[in-house]
């Protein structure tokens, strides 16, 4: 038996990075659908097209109505949500170009409506959906290691993600009474796109490195394990946490 | 689902022969490891685990620097290495700040703090001299972040191991050595009898608690052994929380 047989799990963001981790993971531990969403439609189909298990939304999280279509339309075809995975988020990130001294507000306003409002719609609309249904589910919102290790030069990321945590919070408490276990997880410096401004520049590659103690990025794959773990039933005794693996990177 | 995440590793656990130390010892051994306990409670141990032949018995009390460098010293003699610690032997005081006794304060501490540093120190430098990227996993609490009453020393006793936790991590990272730590809430073990057999603290308890229930041994041996697996391999120097949402109250 594997440990996710027969639920039914939406991920967000998954079209890239972590998120497509998270869903091919998923499609290993015998989830009976994920419901893939993402902005990028090209990727989702070149990714998902052929998986029969997968349902592909494209949609702006940030965009409230897409958001409901996308929960009402799941919860008509599978009956339930048991497990949303809410991973989608973006950074801006351009040397000092986005250092809070000079931050343009387009790029502020983008990182908080997508990290902020966009994480809060598609949690809400899930939540809402799983008490509806009585389905004592899991929701796994994805934080940051970079609230607590304050790292220079990226705008409105690290307040959007410490934003993140304090609503994973309110979130598990107000839905326990419905046995709705809601929790985060931070990951640190993974290979994603995201870091790719980091990775790229030789410079700024190599001052990473040297400052980790560990002396490396994360894999997508241990991001991966953290989350799913989470949402397994071997994490039934977290509530309102979130769970950091950023090899060592915040001490 | 059984995993089988632990074949052939030679794993430490301190406190080994009741609560959470024997869940732990239970599950590694499942899992496939070799288990070396630690305990003061030799009739318990033996009652326990002395059919076992998965798991070794030693009477050591972690307070005691010499006999935790020896006993160390006789399981890699006996197993060549030791590849998981976890370092969970823990004791309580029940005195309120204004009653609490030297006496008291001091067990806790030696226990909670010395002991977990003694044997931490001693296994990681095994694994450091023989090349062992290890697993160290100690103990903290729930209470080193949330103030609970009437057990002065503990929850600084715990709040120390988290720290500890941190600067083991750091330091230990250039030896491929992961350190974290589990902070339980209160759970089914003997050290949360004194509130489960009185009938208007456990209910006043339960009450409080967003799923109105204790932790579970399994759930506390779940997030640990996670903690010491392959699945875990870029977390270091954290201290996990589970604690069923106690501290959102």
């Amino acid at each position: 038996m594997a440990r996710f047989d027969g639920k039914v799990v939406v991920v967000t963001g998954a079209a890239n990075g972590i998120g497509r981790g998270m869903v091919e993971r998923f499609l290993e531990e015998g989830v009976e659908a994920v419901v893939a969403v993402d902005l990028e439609e090209t990727t989702l189909e070149e990714v998902y097209g052929q998986e029969p298990r997968v349902r592909r939304f494209a949609l702006d999280i940030r965009d409230f109505d897409a958001v409901h279509a996308m929960v009402d339309a799941a919860v008509e075809e599978f009956g339930r949500i048991d497990i949303l995975m809410n991973n989608a988020g973006i950074s801006i990130k351009d040397n000092d170009k986005y250092g809070m001294l000079n931050c343009p507000k387009e790029a502020w306003d983008k990182v908080i409506l997508t990290n902020v409002c966009g994480t809060f719609y598609v949690a809400q609309a899930v939540a809402q959906a799983m008490v509806a249904k009585g389905t004592k589910g899991v929701i796994i919102n994805t934080s940051s290691n970079t609230f607590r290790f304050i790292p220079k030069y990226l705008g409105a990321y690290p307040a959007s993600k410490a934003a993140i945590t304090i609503f994973t919070k309110q979130f598990a408490k107000e839905l326990a009474e419905y046995g709705i276990r809601v929790n985060a997880f931070g990951p640190g410096t993974v290979k994603t796109r995201m870091s790719e401004p980091t990775r790229l520049n030789p410079e700024m590659n190599e001052a990473f490195l040297k400052a980790l103690p560990t002396h490396r990025y994360g894999e997508i794959h241990e991001a991966v394990s953290l989350g799913l773990f989470l949402a397994s039933d071997e994490a039934s005794l977290l509530l309102g946490e979130t769970v950091f693996a950023d090899g060592g990177q915040s001490l | 689902m059984e995993m089988q995440r632990f074949v052939d590793k030679v794993a430490l656990v301190t406190g080994g022969a009741n609560g959470f130390g024997r869940g732990l010892t239970e599950q590694l051994v499942k899992e496939g490891a070799k288990v070396v306990i630690f305990d003061i409670e030799d009739d318990t141990m033996e009652e326990v685990f002395g059919d076992n032949d998965d798991v070794v018995c030693m009477h050591c009390d972690v307070r005691d620097y010499d006999r935790v460098q020896e006993c160390v010293k006789e399981i890699i003699e006996r197993f060549g290495r030791i590849d998981i610690l976890m370092n969970n032997a823990g004791t309580v005081c029940r005195q309120s700040f204004l009653e609490c006794t030297k006496e008291g304060w001091l067990e806790v501490i030696d226990t909670n703090l010395n002991g977990v540093f003694y044997v931490a120190q001693a296994v990681a430098r095994t694994m450091v001299e023989l090349g062992v990227q290890g697993h160290i996993l100690n103990v903290s609490s729930n209470s080193s972040r949330t103030t609970i009453s009437n057990v002065t020393p503990y929850p600084p006793s715990k709040s120390a191991v988290k720290m500890l936790t941190q600067t083991m991590a750091r330091e230990l990272a250039e030896y491929g050595i992961h350190v974290n730590a589990i902070a339980p809430g209160t759970s089914l073990t003997r050290i949360t009898l004194g509130t489960r057999n009185d009938p208007e603290r456990n209910a006043a308890f339960l009450a409080k608690m967003p799923f109105h229930r204790y932790g579970e041994i399994r759930e506390m041996v779940d997030v640990s052994l996670f903690l010491c697996s392959e699945a875990a391999s870029f977390i270091t120097g954290e201290t996990i929380y589970e604690d069923g949402g106690f501290n959102l109250q």
